[in-house]
Order: C-alpha cells, then sequence, then structure tokens
C-alpha cells in the first residue's frame, strides 16, 4: 500500500475544500532518488560547493505538484521521531542491529487510528404529508344545454326562460343581477371564499382557501347562472358559504335571495349542507319559488303546506334538500314534532327581524331547531330598538341564551356576523330616487271632520286621567289618520285630488305606479274613485294563488298604470322594478317599512329614475308622526356603521305617541301632563 | 355510465413546489376536476436539507428535492389518483421519469407561436404546456384527454390557491 511511506505522512495536504472535483493529485515520491539527493548534496557540501546540511533534520523541497503557489496548498513539517543517519557508503545506521551510535529504534505510528474514509449514500427520509378530502357533495341533474348562454342576457331556450320566470321585468330591461357583457379590457376579477374568522382548524380553512373564485365556479362552466352578479354579490355569496352564523343585512333591492339560493347552492354541491330549511312569511312562498326556479333550477325544493299529516311527511321526507316553510306553520309544526324534531344543516329566516322578540313563540321556536349554521337575512336589522340584534344573535348563536350585549358589543358583532351593503355604497349605476313630500291642505269637510274628531278624542283621553293606555291613544291617531285619507261622509279627499291629477300624467306618459296604503278600506274606497284607471288590488284579503296573476297582469297590460297596495302585503319581497312612480297614500308607523315599500319599484333592474310621493296632511296627526321619526335617524347607524344613511327603522315608541297630543288630567286646581305607565317589572 | 358522468370523473394533479425561507421546501397537490373544483389536496411537511445535502446536490439540490422527493411523494400519497400532473415549475417536470402517469408544465413563454412550434407544446384553457422531452409522446394522450377542460379555463389559477394553501400550514406549523 503506497500510503504507508513515510514520507506521505510528512507531506500532508491541508485545504479547505474535500468536494471531489477539488482533490489534488497525491505527490509521487521516490525514497531512492531522495537518497541520492541527500547524499549528492552531502559531497558537495564537504567539498565546499554548497552549503553544509543539517544532518539531523530532512528538509524537504516542495515536491512540484504541493507547490503551495495558487492553488491553496500548502506543505507542513511532520517531525518523524527519528534522525535517520545515512552513511556516505549509502547504507541507514538506524538499520543497523545494536546500539553501538547510541539510536534507538522506535515503532513510529505512521497512521491516526480511526480516521474513517468518507462515504455517504443519498437518503432522504419519509417525507410528511398532509391531506384533505374533500365531500363528494350533491350531484343534481345537469343543466340543459339552452341555458348555457348564460351572462349574454338570456334564456332563449325552448324550457321556460329566465327572463320569464325571475321576476315581472319589461321586455328586454336588465333583470335583477344582470350586468351588461364584461368589458376584455378590464382584469379578470376572482372572489376567493376566505376562511371564516371562527375556524381555527387546518383543516377547515384549506377546505375554504382551497375552493376555485366564484366566477370560476360559476361562470357558466359547472353550475350555470341565468345572469352575471355584480361584484358585491359575489361578495356576498363568498361571505354566507363560508359562514356558520350570518345575518346577511343588505338594504332591500340588493339581491339578498339571489345571494342566498347561490350560496345556498354551492354549499350543497360541495357537500356542506345536505339539508336547508328556509323559513319566510307566507306571502313570500312563491317569490321564494319562483327565484328558486330562476337562479338554481337543478335544485329540489318541497314547500311545507297541506293538512298535517300531509305536512308531517313532507317534514320527514328523506332526500329532499331544500323544505321551504312559512313562519306561521313553523310554529304549529315543531310542536307536533317536538319529540323528535327534523334536524337541518342550515337554517334561513327570511324577513328575520319576525324574530326581534326573543321571548316570542316564533323566536323560541326557531332558535330550538336542531341544526349546524343558522343564517338570518332581513333589510332592517333593527326596527325599534338596537336590543333586537342580541335575539337576531341569540338564534345566531354567537352569545349566551337571554344575554343583553351593550352597543359596544353589539358592533363588535356587527363585524363578524353582519354584512350589510347599501344602495349609496354599491349601486351607484343605480337610477336615482327623488322623494317629494306632499304637504296638503285638508278639504273642508274633511278639516271639519278632522278636527271635531281630535277636540272629542282629546276629551274623552283626558277624562280618562292616569287609567289611559298606549292603545287608547293610538285608536284616536288611527282614526284621525283615516281622515286625513278622506271624509267618511261625503268622500272628500285632498290626497285623492292630488293623487289623480298626478296619475292623469302618468297613465298619459306609459308609466305604471304602485300605491301604498295602511287600510284596505282606503284601497277600496281609492279603487272606486280611480275606476277611471281600472287599477289592481293587492292585499291580504286576494287569495294567494289569485297574487302572482295580478302582478303578471300589472306588468304586462298597458290599461292598467296602477297596483293599489297594502303595506302589510305588499311591503316586502316583491319585484316591480318596471313601476317609476311610488305613492304613498298614507303613512307607516315605521320608515323601515316605508321603505321596503318603496324598494319595490326602487331595485336592481330599475332602468328610469323613481319618483316618491308621500302625502302629508298640513296641520294634522300626519305632519307631527312625520316630525317625530324624521328626528330618530342615527341609532341604526350607530349599530351598523357608517354609510347608513338611508335607513331609518325606529317607529315610535310609548311616549312618543302620547307626546302626539297635548293630554292632561285635572290635578287639584290644575292640570298635569299624561304619560304612559311604566312598564310592569 | 353516460357521457356527462364519464366526463365529471375526468381529474387534473395541480402540483407545484417551494421554497420557504428558513423552513426548507414544501410542495402541494391538488386534485380537481375538469371545472377546478377540488376533490382532494395533500402537502408535504417542510423539507429542510442538510450542510451535506446543500453540499453534495450543489445546484441540483431544488430540483431533485422539488422534482423526485416531493412530487413523487405527493403523487404516491395522493388517494384520488388523477388523470394527468400538471406544474408551473419546470424542475417538477422530471416528474415523469418516475411515475407513469402524462405531466405537463406551464410554459413560461406563453406564446402561441413558440409553443405551437416546438414538438412537446399543447394547449389546455387559455394556457400553454410542455411535456417533458423524454416523452413527447404524451403530449398527444394530454391533448385527446385535456378536451374535457373548458377552453376559457385559467390554468394558472389552481396553483395560486395551492401555494396559498402551503403557505398556510407552513404558517400553521404542518
Amino acid at each position: 500500500m503506497s500510503d504507508s511511506s513515510p514520507a506521505t505522512q510528512k507531506n500532508l495536504l491541508v485545504g479547505d475544500s474535500t468536494t471531489p472535483s477539488e482533490v489534488i493529485p497525491r505527490p509521487h515520491f521516490d525514497p531512492q532518488q531522495f537518497a541520492r539527493q541527500f547524499v549528492n548534496e552531502q559531497l558537495a557540501a564537504e567539498a565546499g560547493t554548497g552549503p553544509r546540511p543539517d544532518p539531523s533534520v530532512i528538509e524537504t523541497a516542495p515536491h512540484p505538484a504541493t507547490d503551495v503557489s495558487g492553488n491553496g496548498v500548502e506543505c507542513v513539517d511532520v517531525d518523524l521521531g527519528f534522525r535517520p543517519q545515512i552513511h556516505i557508503a549509502g547504507f541507514n545506521s538506524a538499520l543497523q542491529r545494536g546500539t553501538s551510535n547510541g539510536v534507538q529504534v522506535m515503532t513510529v505510528p505512521l497512521f491516526s487510528k480511526g480516521q474513517p474514509t468518507t462515504k455517504w449514500t443519498p437518503y432522504w427520509g419519509k417525507v410528511p404529508t398532509f391531506g384533505l378530502t374533500f365531500p363528494e357533495g350533491f350531484e343534481f341533474l345537469a343543466p340543459k344545454p339552452e341555458k348555457s348562454a348564460a351572462g349574454s342576457g338570456g334564456g332563449e331556450g325552448n324550457g321556460p326562460s329566465a327572463a320569464d320566470l325571475i321576476d315581472l321585468l319589461p321586455p328586454g330591461a336588465l333583470q335583477e343581477g344582470q350586468v351588461p357583457a364584461p368589458d376584455p379590457a378590464v382584469p379578470e376579477r376572482r372572489t376567493k371564499v376566505k376562511p371564516p374568522k371562527d375556524a381555527v382548524s387546518i383543516e377547515d380553512r384549506l377546505f375554504y382557501l382551497l375552493q376555485p373564485p366564484l366566477e370560476t365556479w360559476l361562470k357558466g362552466q359547472e353550475l350555470i347562472m341565468p345572469f352575471e352578479p355584480f361584484p358585491y354579490q359575489y361578495e356576498g355569496i363568498a361571505w354566507l358559504f363560508a359562514q356558520q352564523a350570518a345575518l346577511l343585512a343588505d338594504e332591500m333591492g340588493l339581491g339578498k335571495t339571489m345571494q342566498t339560493i347561490t350560496a345556498m347552492r354551492l354549499l350543497l354541491r360541495a357537500g356542506q349542507v345536505n339539508r336547508i330549511l328556509l323559513v319566510c312569511p307566507k306571502p313570500l312562498i312563491p317569490n321564494w319559488q319562483r327565484e328558486f326556479k330562476a337562479w338554481a333550477e337543478e335544485l329540489p325544493i318541497v314547500t311545507i303546506e297541506g293538512d298535517s299529516n300531509h305536512r308531517k311527511l313532507q317534514w320527514t321526507m328523506p332526500g329532499v334538500p331544500i323544505l321551504l316553510a312559512n313562519y306561521e306553520v313553523l310554529g304549529r309544526d315543531f310542536d307536533m314534532l317536538a319529540d323528535d324534531p327534523p334536524k337541518f344543516d342550515l337554517l334561513i329566516l327570511d324577513e328575520a327581524q319576525r324574530i326581534k322578540n326573543r321571548g316570542s313563540r316564533t323566536a323560541v321556536t326557531a332558535r330550538s331547531i336542531p341544526r349546524k349554521r343558522s343564517w338570518a337575512l332581513t333589510g332592517t336589522p333593527i326596527e325599534n330598538r338596537p336590543e333586537e340584534m342580541a335575539s337576531l344573535y341569540e338564534f345566531m348563536e354567537v352569545i349566551p341564551e337571554s344575554t343583553c350585549p351593550d352597543l359596544r358589543q353589539l358592533q363588535k358583532l356587527s363585524k363578524s356576523y353582519v354584512l350589510r351593503r347599501t344602495k349609496d355604497l354599491v349601486m351607484k349605476d343605480l337610477p336615482p330616487r327623488f322623494d317629494r313630500d306632499e304637504i296638503l291642505e285638508l278639504g273642508p269637510a274633511q278639516k271639519m271632520a278632522y278636527d271635531m274628531a281630535e277636540k272629542d278624542g282629546i276629551v274623552q283621553l283626558n277624562s280618562m286621567g292616569d287609567s289611559i293606555s298606549v292603545q287608547h291613544v293610538f285608536e284616536l291617531v288611527l282614526r284621525l289618520k283615516q281622515i286625513t285619507n278622506y271624509e267618511p261622509v261625503t268622500g272628500e279627499s285632498a290626497k285623492l285630488e292630488r293623487l289623480e291629477a298626478d296619475m292623469e300624467e302618468i297613465a298619459a306618459s306609459g308609466g305604471k305606479a304602485i300605491l301604498f296604503s295602511q287600510w284596505t278600506k282606503t284601497i277600496g274606497f281609492l279603487e272606486e274613485k280611480l275606476a277611471r284607471f281600472n287599477p289592481l288590488v293587492y292585499h291580504g284579503g286576494i287569495p294567494p294563488k289569485k297574487r302572482e296573476p295580478i302582478l303578471a297582469e300589472f306588468k304586462n297590460a298597458n290599461d292598467r298604470p296602477l297596483l293599489m297596495m297594502s303595506y302589510a302585503t305588499g311591503a316586502v319581497g316583491l319585484n316591480l322594478q318596471f313601476a317609476g312612480y311610488v305613492f304613498l297614500f298614507d303613512r307607516w308607523w315605521n320608515p323601515a317599512v316605508e321603505d321596503q315599500a318603496i324598494n319595490r319599484a326602487h331595485r336592481i333592474g330599475q332602468k328610469t329614475q323613481v319618483i316618491v310621493t308621500k302625502f302629508i296632511s298640513k296641520d294634522t296627526i300626519e305632519e307631527r308622526i312625520d316630525r317625530v321619526l324624521s328626528e330618530k335617524r342615527k341609532i341604526f347607524a350607530a349599530v351598523l356603521g357608517d354609510g347608513d344613511n338611508t335607513n331609518i327603522s325606529l317607529s315610535l315608541n310609548a311616549s312618543e305617541i302620547f307626546g302626539l297630543f297635548d293630554l292632561k288630567a285635572r290635578h287639584g286646581k290644575g292640570t298635569r301632563s299624561i304619560a304612559p305607565l311604566p312598564p310592569p317589572v | 355510465m353516460s357521457a356527462t358522468e364519464k366526463k365529471d370523473q375526468f381529474r387534473l394533479g395541480f402540483l407545484t413546489a417551494m421554497e420557504v425561507p428558513d423552513q426548507g421546501f414544501v410542495g402541494g397537490l391538488l386534485i380537481t376536476n375538469r371545472h377546478g373544483r377540488p376533490l382532494e389536496f395533500q402537502c408535504t411537511a417542510p423539507l429542510k436539507p442538510n450542510r451535506t445535502q446543500e453540499i453534495l446536490y450543489g445546484l441540483t439540490l431544488g430540483p431533485y428535492v422539488m422534482g423526485e422527493v416531493i412530487a413523487r411523494t405527493l403523487v404516491e400519497k395522493v388517494g384520488v389518483k388523477p388523470h394527468l400532473i400538471l406544474t408551473e415549475r419546470s424542475e417538477i417536470l422530471e416528474l415523469r421519469n418516475h411515475v407513469a402517469m402524462p405531466v405537463g408544465c406551464l410554459d413560461a413563454d406563453q406564446s402561441e407561436k413558440v409553443a405551437s412550434e416546438t414538438e412537446s407544446g399543447f394547449k389546455i384553457g387559455r394556457q400553454w404546456f410542455r411535456v417533458h422531452s423524454g416523452h413527447t409522446s404524451d403530449r398527444g394522450e394530454l391533448e385527446t384527454q385535456t378536451t374535457q377542460v373548458p377552453k376559457d379555463a385559467d390554468m394558472r389559477e389552481p396553483f395560486e390557491r395551492v401555494r396559498e394553501a402551503l403557505l398556510e400550514t407552513v404558517k400553521n406549523g404542518k
């Protein structure tokens, strides 16, 4: 083995790199040549022709291959531990036996023991992985091929087109949720589903992060949409999709229905929910059915109706992904099914202000339904007091039972669980709405009847003293309001006169108007007086089966320019974007309800400005009510945030109703003001 | 089985890997249906080579770790097997030598002229891909299979999802 040469040990190579490419060749060493060279040098020294070397030291000239210059290799001297003496004769005295010259033979450790040869085999340990499998989800019937023209405006297929189904719009009008074809120059928009704040586990977060952008999911690929949603609607859908608890409180007319249906559709497709219960007021059932057909035709829905046995069967029927029920049915049937209530993955309450009273039967029933997700939909989450939000939060299971969050806590909860957009914020292209208050003088007969009724009423109330209740005052208010509409004996009505004048113009121009009143009796009165305009009537007294044809006729018939509705029946859920005029014949107690009524016309799809006329009789109770309500425009925005300047949702409380009249009871020799009794403790 | 059902069973795998500072290499594989809806996701824990590996692999370290160690592991691990693998990193194209399914790499140069003139270029959705130079026969197979992918599909987008998910897992210490 060549490495056993002592000289090898002498010439150790020390470098700063051990990579194979930088290995320097081992220098060749010939001992015989070395001996010859050494003897020659000794001889030269003795002859005086060269330096005399110290015989005790062997100085080794650098080998050419190990030259330090240039390649970072240096030679170091190593003491071999013996002194070789080489005689001129050419033999090494160290090899002599005996110790005549004092040299001792000793073993020299030529190698350091245990220097292993470096060996490395490529080895990569097992790579830890983490996996997530996505649920299968519902598979529905494939959409009809003719509907693949989605986004281009319209359903020109063999079956009923979306334009026929979605709502009552004039031909060619922009439908709800529809936008013009996108401009190719505009960058592609992507709405991503974000994990909700309360999603902690990595599985949950990845589930949402890995979903495709909604535009990809919905636009003509897997789930056909009849119309391209607006960007804010995409955001609403993405938000709902990820929420366990949600209050979608968009202002009326921004498409809460469509956003909810689409979010439900995606959840079903993604396997996140299998069974959904949607509860809404009874008059809105046909509206939801129509919207389901327009936006998610493939989703099977069952409306809970019929006798109790039939309904029981419907509640327990397996394989139905979506059940549609009204609040009354819900209250009745969950008593019946109390022993084994049906369970749902998602419970949605439409017009959720119906549960604003936490102790009401509807609220209690809604909270008792076993469910995994709870969504509430309403354009007016606060109608009277901020505390009403607490009832919604309790339904959504984000606050403990019966707790009362303060204003600061409500604001904090709103950030996590409420999504509210207003038209001002998102619908900058929506045609404007012009409100005009028509302050009208009562006619002579009306004025006389009004003054007399008010005077008598106040005297009567004053005589009741402290036994007076809100109900008593309320009755007087109603009586006076009715007289401001028309005088019952003579039929005189300043409002009617003004309305007739306006309707002449509207009918002549081919426009359409909707009128709201608190009383069906007033609507009946107007129907008779306005017979030449061939008005249509829509209120609670009309059987539900006849209601849809009325709306269709109003939309399609050119000779039906006026639809008269009651607030209670017509103010919610209807799409009447083709009407450019709204008359509030009398004022509702709550501006939020008035706004709902106005937004039947002023909503997505409206192409022209909407003129809203509010009739207010001068020097009457109507003016006083209007003044009180207009002073209460801050609480809504305080709870739900800025930018909410269109909804004032605070109706009159008991003190304010009492304050409409200067009521005084006898008190000794004088009088004192009568106030409502404090609520029982 | 109807044609629609067959179509819906077509699955794509979007595989990418990245080096996270101070953490090492991570990779993710997202299996989707032809519309991009997720079916399964697999990712690796951060893989940090030691000093010896860094020295001995030199410049080949990244390609080796991503293309062979991570990519192979993910393909072997995934339960819902894809019909093809797409990647955005050329290093991962090497995976083709270790798996029996076609692998396509998003072409850095998305020029239609350049891509269509090469032997290995092909189009899926709106993007151009190329196959491994040693497996040019994959091109024909991929072109046939990917006719089921909508023509307006953005094939870059799923990789964004995978990267986002990888960062989320690293952040969560998975």
